[in-house]
């Protein structure tokens, strides 16, 4: 098996391949990414072959590792680098059990967090990468992690699945063509490229930030917003937590302590520019 | 790590892993989750001066391991609910009986199912319960139903609608075609009350229960937990004065001597279980190859000794059904498929 | 004459509320379970807990409470969310 071993955030990850070419293209992807703590990676994703023979004939990389789903579906071995990039998602949404999971993405400017909940396609990721190469720091474009106990954003900056027309955009904004991995084709999610976070994105992923505003983005609409109640934040934000459930009464109280202290709104957007303007214009009435 | 001895061996003797390496954590980390004994491996490890990233890991398996025990204990509450207005005191079994009796082999235990224990001339009152209270069958065709209300020893499998959890109703713990026939009138006689309506099986019987789970009624997977329970079971009970004693009289009423002697000697060598060597016997020759099984497992967490454990897959179906049996059980499953 | 089921709730001594845009936020610890529960449901949980009912005599109480008429109507909406509430495990037979 082949390996890497890298931390993003508070995740000391192993990530373990039976191929070279998948961990050699996640270590160009992750250039720069500190070592696990103390040296110990503690969580273990795996891509392998479903069978036995499935290694060399037809090739096909199924997503496992410490946790993993029954019925997730194997991809080729030309997408394995997303196969690697799912298997460490797995590991988090299914094993992560000290912090409150968020799937959003999140930026972070003078201490203050903006994070943004949204399924695939919503444009979470899209505008997350726009931001955090026009002055914002780059938190996370997957997972959010809320502390229990302080209730602040921790950073898990991992490498930005960019989608379709997403990939030209930021193709075009960024100088060094070294941040981007391969050009993956007719996956399952369309046209995919992946994008390091930039250099101030990874030596901060250690500082956390405040809460402040959560914004639920939908991508491909005329430009429009509203408010959201504190009981559809509450509501939303348990809906769009892979973890909650499992953590009981503490998840209960952060979640809670969320819906009630920070403001929210939905907004969509026709292209990203507009996006962009809204995002900027409730983080001015919000204070950021 | 090239199998799952140095778990074994952290489990029975915590000590070990303070001279473990990084990639000895790694490995050990990701062997014990695929074991599902990482929740266990987290309380024994609970006192250790370890490095604070793993501290920190097995933080993430104890919470995972307490809402499981809450989750369980829930959905006893709730089967009690059902079953105690038409009379049943389910018998908990495993995991569930564990957590609720707050036995040491529940600390960090991972519970999956509800199981119980329903006299049999109770069993069609006792689905008929379920079903009314929201529980459905998760296969509900002729050939499965069929298959399980002839042939084996409990219900098809029930998942409740709106939990989603499951409950597996059995009326004794072995199938009425596997070679052996423990008594279930006498488990149901001995079995002790816990809580009004809630019943535990007796010292004696729930050892002879983790015998057959772990050996007469599966492949092996998941053994070395199986195992661990015994382990876990046989440390609190051999405390009595009688229990040896005991659980010779009821090995011999349940027809398990043998696989309770051959669990006993798996336990000894696996974790250095201390148990009566007359009850054990001696080592088989045999013995190597369930401990080779039971530890098929690599520094990355995946299933190792594919043809051991195929022949161990063909055993424990051969063990179930007689083998003319089995052919045409296999068949009609391919014809569905 | 038919005996009506009873039916009591030890929501309070299980829960952790909180009252929310009108509504009530429910943390149930024993199942581990989160609800959003709306009127007349909180009405019907607090008055459980002071002491068991049948679905009639809750009706009764509960109208009695809320000061709103007691009438086919009525019996039937807590008869339902009495069922949703015994599937829920908030409230069980006396």
């Amino acid at each position: 098996m082949h390996e890497i071993k890298l931390r993003v955030g508070t995740i000391s990850y192993r990530v373990a391949s039976p191929w070279l070419a998948p961990v050699a293209a996640l270590r160009r992807l992750y250039a720069g990414y500190p070592a696990p703590e103390d040296g110990i990676a503690t969580v273990t994703a795996r891509i392998g072959p479903p069978a036995r023979w499935r290694r060399w004939i037809r090739p096909q990389v199924g997503i496992e590792g410490d946790h993993s789903l029954p019925d997730t579906v194997p991809m080729a071995l030309r997408h394995a680098l997303l196969a690697a990039e799912m298997a460490m998602n797995m590991q988090v949404a299914l094993g992560e059990r000290r912090h409150l999971l968020l799937h959003a993405s999140a930026v972070e400017r003078g201490g203050k967090a903006l994070i943004m909940p949204g399924e695939s396609g919503s444009g979470k990721s899209t505008l997350a990468a726009l931001l955090g190469e026009a002055g914002w720091r780059l938190m996370a474009d997957e997972f959010v992690m809320i502390d229990l106990a302080s209730g602040m954003a921790l950073p898990f900056p991992r490498a930005i699945s960019l989608k379709n027309s997403a990939i030209a955009e930021m193709v075009g904004r960024i100088a060094d063509p070294g941040r981007f991995g391969p050009q993956l084709s007719a996956t399952p999610k369309g046209e995919l490229r992946h994008l390091r976070p930039n250099a101030d994105a990874i030596s901060r992923m250690d500082e956390p930030a405040v809460p402040a505003l959560i914004l639920f983005p939908s991508f491909g609409f005329e430009a429009a917003s509203e408010g959201v109640s504190r009981s559809e934040l509450f509501m939303r934000l348990t809906e769009g937590s892979t973890n909650y459930v499992a953590l009981g009464l503490p998840g209960f109280e952060a979640l809670l302590r969320l819906a009630q202290s920070v403001p929210s709104a939905r907004f969509a957007y026709p292209d990203s520019d507009s996006g962009i303007a809204i995002v900027e214009q409730f983080c001015a009435e919000a204070g950021i | 790590m090239r199998d799952a001895r140095a778990l074994a061996a952290a489990l029975a003797d915590p000590v070990s892993v303070l001279a473990f390496s990084s990639d000895d954590w790694t490995s050990l980390l990701a062997i014990a989750r695929a074991e599902r004994l990482d929740g266990s491996l987290a309380f024994r490890l609970a006192d250790l001066p370890l490095p604070p990233v793993v501290l920190r890991a097995l933080e993430d398996a104890r919470a995972q391991a307490e809402f499981g025990q809450t989750q369980a204990l829930w959905e006893v509450e709730m089967a009690r609910r059902v079953l105690a207005p038409i009379g049943i005191a389910p018998i908990l079994l495993k995991g569930s009986a564990f957590a609720f009796a707050r036995l040491p082999a529940g600390i960090g235990r991972l519970v999956g199912d509800l199981d119980i224990l329903v006299p049999r001339d109770r069993i069609d009152d006792a689905e008929a319960a379920l079903l009314a209270a929201g529980f459905e069958w998760v296969k509900n065709d002729d050939y499965t139903q069929l298959y399980y209300r002839r042939w084996m020893h409990e219900l098809p499998p029930l998942v409740h609608r709106e939990r989603g959890s499951m409950i597996d109703v059995h009326h004794t713990i072995l199938p009425p075609t596997a070679r052996r026939t423990p008594d279930a009138a006498a488990l149901i006689g001995d079995s002790i009350e816990i809580a009004p309506s809630l019943r535990i099986l007796s010292p004696p019987d729930m050892i002879i229960h983790a015998v057959a789970h772990l050996l007469a009624d599966g492949d092996l997977a998941g053994g070395l937990r199986n195992l661990w329970d015994i382990d876990r079971l046989l440390r609190l009970f051999a405390a009595s004065a009688d229990f040896w004693k005991a659980l010779e009289r009821r090995a011999a009423l349940h027809e398990m001597r043998e696989p309770l002697g051959l669990a006993l000697r798996l336990a000894d060598r696996i974790f250095a279980t201390p148990v009566e060597p007359r009850l054990a016997g001696y080592d088989r020759m045999r013995d190597g190859l369930f401990v080779r099984r039971l530890l098929a497992r690599d520094g990355w967490g995946r299933p190792t000794r594919p043809i051991n454990r195929l022949g161990f897959y063909v055993r424990s179906h051969w063990m179930r059904m007689p083998p003319l049996m089995l052919a045409r059980h296999l068949w009609i499953k391919a014809r569905a498929t | 004459m038919v005996t009506e089921a009873l039916y009591r709730s030890d929501f309070l001594h299980h829960c952790r509320t909180h009252a929310i845009d009108g509504m009530l936020l429910v943390f149930h610890r024993p199942s581990g379970t989160t609800h959003f529960l709306a009127s007349p449901v909180p009405e019907m949980l607090e008055l459980l807990a002071e002491a068991p009912s049948d679905s009639a005599g809750l009706c009764r109480r509960l109208c009695e409470r809320l000061d709103v008429p007691q009438d086919d109507e009525a019996l039937a909406v807590v008869a339902a969310r009495l069922r949703d509430l015994v599937a829920s495990g908030l409230v069980q037979a006396a």
